[in-house]
């Protein structure tokens, strides 16, 4: 009796409250992040990915990291330092106004002038010495020096409207005043925390998306973003964490769409430093050696780490094993690099020939909301590391904290995962993570890893226009660095997942980024 | 009712509530006390953890005819060892920082009874700011500040407790300032000291005594709250509250056992702790002019 | 009356000032926000260029001594992240954040005070004493862990309400608030009630304890022989009686409950200030976490002021004295 009044009074409630979004014209996103209108504000990713909906680029990149045209027709390159770009002509703004070389001129102009940017948009355009425009729809770039990557490069620089812009503040982006673009979307309204919404452009001028109207619902939340699909409030959801998959693909109307993105995880090994700061001996004691400097060591570390563990267990599968700082197969990954190997007493071997067969006392360093299950990798790498005889410890900390940290080069071990897709190569993460710090290069060196016959490859590398040359030389310098010297232990590339109803399909980025435009309604 | 054992067991026993949590109040000072004693494993030495171990079901084979009897966790810890281990350390967070706010309390509220003038104006004046803020603001920003770890917690607790303290101990030692024994103290020109430490004090306590159980309950969900929002201990040695927070994403795809037993432990844990205090309060009878 | 709301304006802004050196202080004492924000491959060159624009390249007084500076004008900084007034993005989010608090005391009061008066009539029946038991419960619940709970029995097993985030608003001078549409409503109530526990046992309790102090008291029983009803004694002369030390808890528990709502806000993705704050940590947008403190501080000492004043009219032995 009691039961049947509950069943009766939940079937009720249902009826009252049961709102499932319906899908028609209509799409709604779950997003952890907030969006930037402006889109020279605040160089992050989820800032560049948002600003694809409404503005867009000269070229960008497509979802597999490969260069497609958009706003430039075609190029050339007049000598190794001029390029030569043709501009797509009947472009029209969403305000009806027409675009011209004078925008382009304008927005790249604007990206170094926004006072008080802290992260700018600038390295895309620094290499930039002069543009001009031969006519309306022509252009001419010239490099202060050979930039082969300056394609690229352009994919990071949105085309604002200039008659729009000039004089506006991020604040009336924010507002949507001057938020127009040529883009598949136009601006609709943005309540900072809450929604951000677009609406369809129709006189755009290349392939219109199947949504009319997109909703972002910001949900920082994991947890809770997955309650809000399965919930029907939203259609489709960006970061799923791989524990959250079985729930979402196990339910009938549910689907996970995933692929195998670009970066790459790996740890940064101090070979710099004589005392490095998080190693001890056993009893906790500063060493006066820093044992990570001896090559076997580190060999010895990476033995020690059994990947496919991490991959199966922490990963739930949604990874895969690197032997490099690049992913299987990507653009510059070298066949040459043995497989990983797991062996625990070869581990203590090498560590016993390097005279440390008790061990001694490392910490290994992560952040803890940055990449997918971040701590509870570094955490799986502290217990492998124990089996080997090291007393370890582990501390994770919020990014805001991390990367500074890992900047000032305080860490001994150290976990950073690397986006590949932006060059589509190895390069950046070369030259940035692993070349002997100096003008241009090392910025993000937090290892300290130093070695001519490799900071050589990588600047011949970055010279290159001719792409086999260019690979090689990428091949090359990743052979020197982990297959000799193991100036990093290379661990995995993460999966991107996106959870989503079974009435849109999509196709996920290589980058990691969402895009509205690859969500498409299901047959 | 006079504070002593008798009353206070006649209390009890005539509530069987009351009585229940009391024994698990004692079962689980037992656990904390002698756990390491008991676990089948040492959850916060890594070498003793293996991954490949994680996520199992409750009740699933362990190593050595040993059974995961709670399931173990996404790092492959025994679930109740981890409880155990995890109850023992939010309780030692959790009475470290109450003794410590009251220790200071007690220091700040009776000096500025005491003295009054301009020490208890100045000192009163800083308790109001630190009241003026939301305890749970204190820790959280000022954990954010200073990084994961125990010292770290216990100095954020105590730092968003200790005011409480300075001003219930102030104003009962004020009122008992206003009581015979005190002037009759002060006449026989005993020491300052003696007469706040040997007359001032053991007055004041009743309301110490209950307002440090509610603390120290209160102290408890506060940390499990920070770890949640990933500030507190570090994940190495989770408390009670992380390993909540650590089952909490899995709760969604069915593997409630990381969430559910620990945050029933806790509950246990803290709802013993406040009918105890509660009892106390009965019993003792203070106001609280908190 | 005059003279005491000066006394306390002056006193108030003096600890505001105070305040803000110390959050300022200790905010600014975290790690550098051009490590986090800044691109990675930016050049020193850039980087030495915005810590100069952010002006992050002065001394810690300087910037505070600016930082007062335009406090006075009511600017309390730019964020670093969204290049917008630090007050503005606070208050943006201020009405979801009030809608969401003043709900759950809402839900607490309107509970809390009849089954504290059942509780407090008769202790010893059974119902009675289930009210207290599960008082005691509410209070020790962790707020996370029933915020999932209640997501994952009522939004997702049984779809009664939306799981998150806040439903259509409508605008009110310039401020829009979601309690006024159906839908509004429907997405205000598991966070309410989740955020509502804690001060709902509370205000059970404290009625059970007043209602138990005053039954004995005179005036009670001269209600009683003078043949008042039941209904009357209680709502009129018991509830008045009580009610000073519930409005002072209520008060208090306002402010409590503005900062709990970081945890409510960030399960149930909730676009209050709570959800800036975690953001702006994470990302060390130091002139938000300021005003943000300081905006907390402001209401806390409004509440505490507008209580005192309640204080007077409900209860006429507290006549605020003017010394």
């Amino acid at each position: 009796m009691i039961k049947n009044f509950f069943k009766t009074l939940i079937i009720f409630a249902s009826i009252i409250f049961l709102s499932k979004s319906v899908l028609s014209e209509n799409l709604t996103v779950a997003t952890p992040h907030d969006p930037s209108v402006d889109p020279h504000w605040l160089y992050l990713g989820p800032n560049a990915a948002y600003s694809r909906y409404i503005f867009e680029r000269l070229i960008d990149r497509d979802e597999n990291a490969n260069i497609v045209a958009r706003l430039a027709e075609s190029w050339e390159n007049l000598d190794d330092l001029t390029w030569k770009f043709n501009l797509r002509k009947g472009v029209k703004f969403h305000d009806g106004s027409d675009f011209t070389a004078d925008d382009v001129i304008f927005s790249i102009d604007r990206i170094p002038n926004i006072p008080n940017n802290p992260a700018s948009y600038e390295s895309n355009v620094s290499m930039i010495e002069s543009v001009e425009a031969t006519d309306s729809h022509t252009l001419v770039v010239k490099t202060k020096n050979p930039y082969p990557l300056l394609l690229r490069r352009l994919s990071g620089v949105a085309i604002v409207s200039k008659s729009n812009v000039e004089g506006s503040t991020t604040e009336d982006f924010a507002s949507g005043k001057v938020a127009i673009g040529t883009g598949p979307y136009k601006f609709k309204s943005y309540t900072p925390g809450d929604n951000y919404q677009i609406t369809v452009n129709n006189n755009y001028w290349g392939v219109k998306p199947d949504f009319n109207d997109v909703t972002f619902k910001i949900m920082p939340d994991g947890a809770s973003r997955v309650a809000a699909l399965l919930a029907g409030d939203v259609d489709i959801l960006e970061g799923l964490s791989p524990s959250s998959v079985p729930a979402v693909e196990s339910k009938d109307g549910f689907k996970v769409a995933k692929r195998a993105s670009a970066r790459t995880l790996w740890l940064y090994v101090d070979t710099q430093n004589d005392n490095s700061p998080f190693v001890t001996d056993n009893d906790g004691n500063a060493m006066s050696v820093n044992p990570l400097k001896d090559k076997r060591v580190r060999k010895a570390l990476s033995l020690a780490i059994d990947r496919d563990a991490i991959v199966s267990k922490v990963m739930d599968g949604l990874a895969e094993e690197a032997n490099q700082v690049v992913p299987k197969g990507f653009f510059s990954y070298s066949e040459n690099i043995p497989e990983n190997e797991f062996n625990i007493n070869k581990a203590k071997e090498l560590m016993a020939e390097a005279g440390y067969a008790d061990g001694f006392g490392l910490t290994v360093h992560a952040p803890n909301d940055r990449y997918v299950n971040d701590d509870k990798i570094a955490q799986a790498i502290a217990q492998m590391l124990s089996k080997i005889g090291l007393k370890m410890q582990v501390e994770t900390m919020p990014k805001a904290v991390y990367f500074g940290r890992l900047n000032k080069q305080e860490f001994s071990l150290s976990m950073i995962g690397w986006d590949n897709a932006f060059t589509g190569s190895s390069l950046m993460s070369l030259s940035a993570a692993f070349h002997t710090k100096e003008e241009g290069y090392g910025s993000w060196n937090a290892g300290g890893y130093s070695n001519t016959a490799f900071d050589a490859e990588v600047e011949k590398a970055s010279a290159a226009f001719d792409m086999q040359e260019y690979e090689g030389h990428l091949k090359r310098a990743m052979e020197i660095l982990i297959a000799e010297d193991q100036g990093a232990i290379p661990l995995h590339s993460q999966f991107v997942t996106v959870g989503t109803t079974d009435k849109v399909d999509y196709t996920p980025r290589a980058d990691e980024a969402f895009e509205v435009m690859l969500v498409k309604k299901a047959n | 009712m006079k504070f002593n054992i008798i009353n206070f067991l006649k209390i009890y026993s005539e509530d069987k509530l009351a009585l229940f949590f009391f024994i698990n109040l004692i079962i689980i000072l037992g656990l904390v006390i002698f756990g390491p004693l008991i676990t089948l494993q040492n959850p916060y030495d890594l070498s003793q953890l293996n991954i490949l171990d994680s996520l199992l079901p409750p009740l699933s084979q362990a190593y050595e005819n040993n059974y995961f009897l709670l399931g173990t966790d996404d790092q492959g810890r025994d679930l109740l060892s981890a409880i155990i281990y995890g109850l023992r350390i939010s309780l030692y967070v959790g009475s470290l920082s109450v003794i410590i706010s009251l220790i200071v309390g007690i220091i700040l509220g009776v000096v500025s009874a005491y003295f009054g003038g301009f020490v208890d104006n100045f000192i009163m004046r800083v308790a109001d700011m630190v009241l003026a803020m939301p305890s749970f603001l204190i820790a959280l920003v000022l954990l954010s500040i200073l990084g994961r770890g125990l010292e770290n917690v216990v100095f954020a607790l105590v730092m968003s407790q200790w005011a409480t303290f300075a001003r219930v101990i102030r104003s009962s030692a004020l009122s008992e300032k206003e009581k015979d024994y005190f002037y009759s103290a002060r006449c026989l020109c005993l020491p300052q000291s003696r007469i706040i430490f040997g007359h001032l004090l053991p007055n004041c306590l009743p309301p110490i005594i209950v307002l440090s159980t509610i603390n120290l309950a209160f102290a408890i969900t506060l940390e499990a709250s920070l770890s949640f929002l990933g500030v507190g201990l570090p994940i190495t040695e989770p408390s009670i509250g992380l390993i909540i927070s650590n089952g909490y994403e899995y709760i969604i795809v069915g593997k409630y056992w990381m969430s559910l037993y620990p945050g029933l432990f806790l509950l246990i844990t803290v709802v013993s702790i406040n009918i105890f205090s509660d009892r106390l309060r009965i019993l003792l009878n203070p106001r609280l002019n908190i | 009356m005059l003279i005491f709301l000066t006394n306390r304006i002056i006193q108030s802004f003096i600890v505001l000032l105070a305040m803000s050196l110390l959050v300022f202080a200790a905010v600014y004492a975290i790690g550098n926000p051009i490590d986090v924000l800044i691109n990675p491959e930016a050049s020193e060159e850039e980087k030495l260029k915005t810590i100069k624009n952010l002006g992050l390249d002065k001394s810690l007084f300087e910037q505070y001594f600016i930082f007062l500076k335009n406090a006075f004008k009511g600017e309390l900084g730019y964020s670093f992240v969204h290049n917008r007034p630090a007050i503005t993005l606070i208050l943006e989010r201020l009405p979801a954040t009030l809608e969401l608090t003043i709900s759950a005391l809402l839900i607490a009061i309107i509970f809390g005070i009849p089954l504290g008066v059942i509780a407090g009539l008769n202790p010893n029946n059974l119902v009675s004493k289930s009210i207290l038991a599960t008082s005691i419960f509410f209070f020790s619940l962790p707020t996370f862990w029933v915020g999932l709970i209640l997501i994952m029995l009522f939004a997702v097993s049984y779809n009664f309400f939306p799981s998150t985030g806040r439903g259509d608003t409508i605008e009110i001078f310039g401020f829009y608030f979601s309690f006024l549409t159906f839908d509004g409503l429907k997405h205000l109530v598991l966070p309410s009630i989740n955020l509502a526990l804690y001060p709902l046992a509370l205000i059970i309790r404290l009625t059970f304890a007043g209602i138990q102090e005053t039954l004995p008291l005179d005036f009670i029983k001269f209600a009683k022989a003078k043949g008042l009803s039941r209904f009357r004694i209680i709502t009129f002369h018991l509830l008045k009686y009580i009610l000073i030390p519930i409005v002072t808890v209520i008060g208090l528990q306002f402010s409590v409950l503005i900062a709990f709502a970081v945890i409510t806000e960030s399960i149930f993705a909730w676009p209050g200030m709570g959800r800036l704050i975690i953001e702006s940590i994470t990302l060390l947008d130091r002139p938000v976490i300021v005003a943000y403190l300081l905006v907390i501080v402001f209401i806390f000492m409004l509440v505490n002021l507008i209580v005192d004043i309640l204080y007077s009219f409900l209860d006429p032995r507290i006549r605020i004295s003017d010394k």
